[in-house]
């Protein structure tokens, strides 16, 4: 899975390509590891993003209770597919999704 | 006596010297079972005379069972709400029990609101010696000795607030665990920082990583059998992650857990190199052969609820994981509200009632409410199904717990009894009482037929399809080449027929239709335990869903169908 990264100041937006499975799901896992200390805002920009599973949305989910440590997140351009995902799970509850 | 001069021998030691004179008592008042329990009933009743109910029922003049039974109504939840507020709110006590409360405990509420408990300090002493001292009595009679010089892998994450004046709130297992802090870090692989996590901690790995780099591990104790199953697969999956991090003494940056939790750990290990190569020879060679006892060469025994619901784990775990080697120690019945019983043996799934512990009634199922049928526990018949009705030493009188029980059998005069189902959780198409039991034997024998893995299943009686029918949302792995989705729902409605006849005959009659089945995503079950522990939930109280009851569940659960298999 490609993960194109864009980094100004303490505000990261990570943009995943593709899949996010449980194939790509480690991967994507690993950018919000190590590479999120010292990050105040994170941004998902799920614009090239065309399917996310559970693995998926449980790595999301790690990001966002990282970032309710340290910062905020929030997730933007979700096409219509991931955005019914997201409200039948809840996540919208808990995550903002613009 | 000074714990912290203690060997780990010692302190095992000790345990099961004050494990043997709990289970010493229970034995000799299972002969006048009847006479112990109408005793602590008429001791609350004496003890409780003054609280706002006492007065309200006038516990001073009741003099017998029958009498208690006529004056007192059985009662839900709903009927202690407002005092439990006040007690928490105000401070005010003496309203449901004279007992000292400092303690409240959340339950795990069926239909996702958990209700609040108070839990006095008589309730936590009777716990601690029958629950904790029985356990520990029946491992010095039935283990070999050699377990005491091993540690335990605890999978318990205790979370307690304070909520105000001193008082604290939390799940009762992590009341339990926090009375056993001054020795938890010596007889047990996991480091405190797991046990009482904070922040964004992940205590699973730092369970798995820990416990793997003591080969001296000689029990592994949880709550439920579900958490076992589930750090076993963890450990499969990030095997070598984790012997990496043995190997060279360090915790992989991408485990989440706050900077000061990471040096304290970092400050208590270091480079283990023989023992990782030990382990990496095991998981290259051995993975899939009971690897569990490869790793861990003393393992003696696992302990955890393993009946009902949580059947399956205790299959999984025998089939995958361990050999005969090692014992099985079910919990017995036990919720926030009281002991029910406790196991008087290894492999053991029946339990038996503490008479010292609640007053027990018990209502037929089959009574159908009618309230003239409850029965005292030396009446009840072996092979009969009740809900058990409690009165117990936190302020609960008459109190339905909706947990339907079978009397499996007598040991002297005290009823040995087994967990069926929730009541609540009894699901019915068309008048056809299926139980989650049936519902559980038919996806165990659905993977055991063809082959697969269940990770972990749900049903959502569809009443609103016509004709109406049930639909399992079934997570499965290594499925073997050439199942299809329409072999699993084939032996699934077989398996149905079978564990329920009744529903059978629905189908014959064409007023219920065939199961459908649907197979979930990979990582769906981990990723719903995960959503409700970030939205609050005590992980330790999590249960599976096995029945969908709510919107909430079915939306989710629907949501995240695997489609490809849709096709």
């Amino acid at each position: 899975m490609n993960i194109e990264k864009n980094m100004n100041g303490t505000k990261l937006t990570l943009i995943p390509v593709g899949r996010l499975d449980t194939t790509t799901s480690p991967q994507f896992e690993a950018e919000i590891g190590d590479p999120l200390n010292g990050i105040s805002e994170l941004i998902i920009d799920m614009k090239k993003l065309e399917y996310i599973s559970s693995a998926g949305l449980r790595v999301i989910l790690k990001a966002q209770k990282k970032m309710n440590i340290q910062g905020s997140m929030k997730i933007i351009n979700v096409c219509d597919s991931i955005r019914e995902v997201f409200d039948v799970t809840g996540f919208n509850e808990i995550i903002t999704i613009e | 006596m000074n714990l912290n001069e203690l060997t780990i021998e010692q302190i095992n030691t000790f345990s099961v010297q004050q494990g043997a004179t709990a289970l010493s008592k229970l034995r000799e008042e299972s002969y006048n079972a009847m006479e112990e329990n109408e005793a602590l009933l008429m001791r609350i009743l004496k003890d409780n005379k003054d609280t706002e109910i006492g007065k309200k029922y006038d516990f001073a003049s009741i003099e017998s069972i029958e009498e208690y039974q006529k004056r007192l109504p059985v009662t839900t939840y709903d009927d202690y709400a407002e005092y439990v507020l006040r007690m928490i709110n105000n401070n005010q006590s003496n309203l449901m029990t004279a007992y000292d409360v400092d303690l409240y405990c959340e339950t795990n509420g069926t239909l996702g609101n958990p209700k609040i408990m108070p839990m006095s300090s008589n309730a936590i002493a009777v716990q601690n010696t029958y629950n904790s001292g029985v356990f520990n009595g029946i491992k010095g009679e039935e283990l070999d000795p050699s377990w005491m010089k091993g540690r335990a892998m605890t999978l318990m994450e205790c979370k307690m607030v304070e909520i105000k004046d001193g008082k604290k709130y939390g799940a009762l297992s992590s009341i339990m665990m926090s009375e056993m802090k001054p020795v938890l870090e010596k007889i047990s692989s996991t480091p405190f920082e797991a046990l009482f996590p904070v922040g964004d901690t992940d205590a699973r790995y730092l369970q798995a990583r820990f416990a793997l780099a003591a080969s001296d591990i000689t029990q592994i104790n949880a709550t439920f059998l579900s958490f076992v199953a589930e750090i076993m697969r963890y450990i499969e999956t990030h095997w070598q992650m984790l012997v990496d991090d043995i190997e060279k003494g360090t915790i992989n940056q991408e485990i989440r857990m706050p900077d000061d939790v990471r040096n304290n750990l970092l400050a208590k290990i270091s480079p283990m190199p023989e023992r990782a190569a030990e382990l990496r020879k095991i998981f290259e060679e051995e993975m899939h052969t009971k690897i569990a006892v490869k790793i861990w060469k003393n393992l003696k025994l696992i302990s955890g609820v393993g009946t009902g619901a949580f059947e399956i784990y205790d299959n999984k775990l025998k089939e995958r994981y361990v050999d005969d080697s090692v014992k099985f120690f079910y919990a017995g019945i036990s919720s926030t509200e009281a002991m029910f019983s406790v196991p008087l043996g290894m492999d053991i799934k029946d339990s038996a009632l503490v008479p010292n512990s609640i007053f027990y009634e018990f209502l037929p199922v089959d009574a159908n409410d009618d309230f003239s049928k409850i029965v005292t526990l030396d009446k009840v018949e072996v092979g009969k199904d009740y809900e058990i009705i409690m009165t117990n030493l936190s302020g609960l009188y008459r109190y339905r717990m909706r947990d339907c029980i079978k009397v499996m059998g007598m040991y002297n005069n005290l009823p040995l009894i087994r967990f069926q189902y929730r009541i609540d959780q009894v699901v019915d198409l068309i008048d056809d009482h299926t139980s989650e039991i049936a519902l559980t034997k038919t996806a165990t024998d659905t993977a055991k037929k063809l082959g697969f893995e269940l990770v972990d299943f749900s049903v959502f009686a569809d009443r609103e399809a016509m004709p109406p029918k049930y639909i399992y949302l079934i997570e499965a792995v290594n499925i073997p080449d050439g199942i299809e989705l329409g072999a699993i729902q084939k032996c699934i409605n077989e398996n149905l027929d079978k564990y329920n006849p009744e529903l059978a005959a629905q189908i014959a009659k064409e007023m219920c239709a065939p199961a459908d089945v649907h197979l979930l995503q990979e990582e769906t079950y981990m990723l719903y335990r995960d959503l409700m522990v970030m939205k609050g939930r005590n992980s330790a109280q999590l249960k599976p869903v096995r029945i969908i009851i709510n919107e909430l569940q079915r939306r989710f659960f629907f949501g995240l169908v695997e489609k490809e298999w849709e096709a």
